[in-house]
């Protein structure tokens, strides 16, 4: 099923390859988007998730961030292209993937203690 | 020897009020337009009649309704001082001697009320609220709302001047009504308005007996202020009395029912219990402990009480779902929500009904004390829920003979075969600590602060005391529960009932109070949404009577779950979600906690912005709170 989803949606949306162009990827507006969209809020500021957002750390591939953009599985409502266009969200997707990698918790006293 | 004449006294205020004018006129003409003013006469013209009446030899009534709440046991009285209990608010300090009960001032009802709140869930027992007629009422409607939802018992007191002759003209008419309570009644479980000293005895006693039998909840007296305020009539002290408070017992689930629910629990494949105010006293856990291990069953707690020890072998709350999925036989011990147990009304456009993903062969045993108690108006009531057997009764006063008939009912090789499912639980459990910490490592130095961090910075610091955490966790993605070692039966208490924001300060307090004598550590988080919306006044009340508790602001600068629906409203409309953060956040101008808990004369520190630096700054605030004090720190956090 998800498969055919995003099949449809990689067809309808033929800038989707354009999103996928790293050259044109600016993390500067993903943030943007990130932050003032409210994906945050539920997502977190370095997307570690929570009780409300799936964490984004390490970020999903763009296929499957434009999918649940498009048809959110959850509780997540669907963003059209016309609020989240495939340029923007090819930017969140480059905000996403420059999160900083979680340290391994070993290396974290308070969570190795107790 | 002559007493001197008992005069009453609001009869005596009420006469002169109606001679004034004319006195008044007759001395001077402009006197007489002061005396129909809300402002009194200076200086007062002692031509006039004497306003004062001969002060009250021997008791007064509100002594009386002392010596009747004195027997009761109660500790303290949380109240914001008014005029319409001004006899009890003296007869509690002067005939009383301030003890059991001991006054507690609060700058806000609600706050009185909820201090209150979070007491009883500490104590296990009720103390009083007093509120002013009408508009001190009206303050703590809410609170007392959150109190009756949560099943807690409160007793409630408030003054009206019934007699509308005695009342001064102005304000006393405005603080008085014909039926105040009619206000609450809806979530109370039952009140009173008392007409003589007898009828207050009596209804104290009535009051207190049905707050403290399950179902719990706020009751509320009205003691009329004529009653109060006038000496008892000669002669009448003697024939008053106070009913003795007796033991009583809890309402039980039907014998015969808990044999068939024993039944069902033993042959399950999957048993899997789900709590939800079940934790009544501090023997429940233990209870729950002993039922879990008979059966080798999950646990799912929701934890609004403390009902289970989160880091149990048994305790499946981090995997909910796929515990109540398994599972082909639920009991669920006081559950709120029942039909949400297999059903849910998704929050996306029209909102359909789902079914959840359950095993088709599931039976719900439902042990709770709902069907007792229930009223038309708040919605309190949930959905209809239909399942195999349903026991009213309290599920901990039912659980010692549940485990008796379970073990009745366990043969040598069903206990084998049960035991093995305990392995397998044992199995499935055993790696969601390490699950969780793996997630916490996530945004570990971000700032804002994440929640997991703030968790473990206090976690580190307190682990070693006997600590006690009066607030809700759910906004903080619940990482007290996922990362600490809660095992104590009065570690955590679950949260306010209704979720009327402004409940988690206040009943920290009530729930610090309680811990005072026992020496524990209470530490409280609070959202700055919640922390903001009860009067900041509160934390005053745990500075001046020293009250012992750290207060961390979680600070995400928001009533961020409003952010949240806003955002959600405005994508699925396919508008602006930029927009979402008017009137939902809480910035511009950033609120200065810290100043203002000083201001209050609390030791406090923030706003706290580095991860670095909070576990130093939690280490010097609870030196603080170790020395018998209240603090606060103001921690900017992660939204969630
Ligand atoms: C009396 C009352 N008013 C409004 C609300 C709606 N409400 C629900 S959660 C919430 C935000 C609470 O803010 P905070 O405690 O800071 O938690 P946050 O969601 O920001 O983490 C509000 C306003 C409510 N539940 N009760």
């Amino acid at each position: 099923m998800k498969h055919v989803l995003l099949a449809f949606l990689l067809a309808a949306t033929p800038s989707v390859a354009f999103a996928q162009n790293a050259e044109t990827e600016n993390a500067e507006n993903g943030k943007r988007i990130f932050e003032n969209f409210g994906c945050a809020g539920c997502h977190g500021y370095e997307g570690q998730g929570s009780r409300d957002g799936a964490r984004l750390n390490p970020a999903p591939s763009i296929e499957v961030m434009l999918l649940q953009l498009r048809q959110p599985r959850d509780l997540m409502p669907r963003y059209q292209e016309s609020l989240i266009s495939n340029r923007d969200a090819a930017d969140l997707h480059a905000y996403l993937a420059s999160f900083p990698p979680a340290p391994d918790p070993k290396t974290i006293r308070l969570l190795t203690e107790n | 020897m002559s007493k001197p004449p008992k005069i009453k006294r609001r009869q005596f205020l009420a006469g002169a009020a109606a001679a004034g004018p004319a006195i008044a006129l007759a001395a001077s003409g402009t006197r007489a337009v002061a005396q129909t003013s809300s402002v009194p006469p200076v200086p007062p013209d002692e031509s006039q009649a004497p306003t004062t009446t001969e002060p009250i030899h021997g008791k007064a009534g509100s002594d009386f309704m002392v010596d009747v709440i004195k027997s009761l046991d109660i500790e303290y009285v949380a109240s914001v001082a008014a005029s319409t209990f001004r006899g009890l608010h003296e007869s509690f300090l002067n005939y009383g001697q301030n003890t059991k009960p001991e006054f507690i001032t609060a700058l806000h009802e609600d706050v009185a009320v909820g201090i209150a709140h979070g007491y009883a869930k500490v104590a296990k027992k009720p103390m009083i609220a007093m509120v002013h007629g009408t508009v001190g009422l009206q303050h703590c409607a809410m609170s007392i709302y959150n109190a009756y939802a949560d099943r807690v018992p409160i007793i409630i007191l408030s003054g009206n001047i019934a007699n509308s002759v005695t009342r001064m003209p102005n304000v006393e008419w405005n603080h008085s009504a014909l039926d105040q309570n009619a206000m609450v009644r809806d979530f109370t479980k039952w009140d009173d308005q008392p007409a003589s000293l007898q009828a207050f005895s009596d209804s104290m006693l009535r009051a207190y007996t049905l707050a403290t039998t399950v179902p719990m909840a706020p009751v509320l007296i009205t003691a009329d202020a004529d009653l109060q305020e006038d000496a008892i009539p000669d002669g009448m002290e003697a024939r008053l009395s106070i009913p003795r408070l007796r033991a009583r017992a809890q309402p039980m689930g039907d014998s015969g029912a808990v044999r068939e629910a024993a039944k069902l629990l033993v042959e399950a494949e999957y048993p899997v219990i789900y709590c939800n105010r079940y934790g009544r006293t501090e023997k429940a856990p233990a209870l729950l402990i002993e039922l879990a291990e008979l059966l080798n069953a999950a646990v799912v707690d929701p934890h609004m009480r403390m009902n289970f020890p989160n880091r149990h072998k048994f305790n499946h709350s981090m995997r909910r779902e796929l515990a109540l999925a398994a599972a082909d036989v639920i009991l669920a011990l006081e559950p709120i929500e029942l039909w949400g147990l297999t059903n849910t009304v998704a929050d996306v456009d029209l909102r359909p009904n789902r079914a959840m993903r359950r095993n088709p062969n599931l039976k719900i045993i439902h042990i709770g004390s709902e069907a007792l108690m229930m009223k038309s108006n708040y919605g309190d009531v949930q959905r209809f829920a239909s399942v195999e057997l349903s026991i009213p009764g309290d599920a901990e006063a039912t659980m010692p003979s549940l485990i008796e008939a379970v073990r009745a009912e366990l043969s040598p090789v069903r206990r084998a075969s049960n035991e093995v499912r305990g392995l397998m639980l044992a199995e499935q459990s055993a790696g969601l600590m390490d699950a969780a910490r793996r997630e916490a490592a996530f945004a570990w130095d971000a700032s804002p602060i994440s929640s997991a961090r703030l968790s473990m910075e206090l976690w580190d610091q307190i682990k070693t005391d006997d600590w006690m955490m009066p607030t809700e966790t759910q906004l903080m993605s619940d990482w007290p529960y996922r990362l600490w070692d809660i095992t104590k039966p009065y570690q955590t208490m679950g949260g306010s009932g209704a979720q009327g924001v402004g409940y988690n300060t206040p009943a920290a307090i009530g729930a610090a109070l309680a811990n005072k004598p026992h020496g524990r550590l209470t530490i409280a988080i609070a959202g700055d949404g919640d922390f903001n919306m009860a009067p900041a006044s509160a934390i005053w009340t745990a500075a001046h009577h020293q009250i012992p508790m750290l207060i961390i602001v979680r600070n995400n600068r928001a009533f961020h779950q409003e952010v949240m629906y806003v955002q959600n409203m405005a994508v699925r409309r396919n508008r602006d979600p930029a927009n979402c953060f008017i009137g939902t956040t809480i910035r511009e101008p950033n609120i200065d906690h810290a100043q203002i808990a000083r201001g209050y004369g609390l030791y406090a520190e923030g706003p706290i912005e580095n991860p670095n630096e909070l576990g130093p700054a939690i280490r010097r605030a609870l030196a603080v709170v170790r020395r018998g004090e209240p603090a606060l720190l103001d921690v900017i956090a992660q939204p969630r």
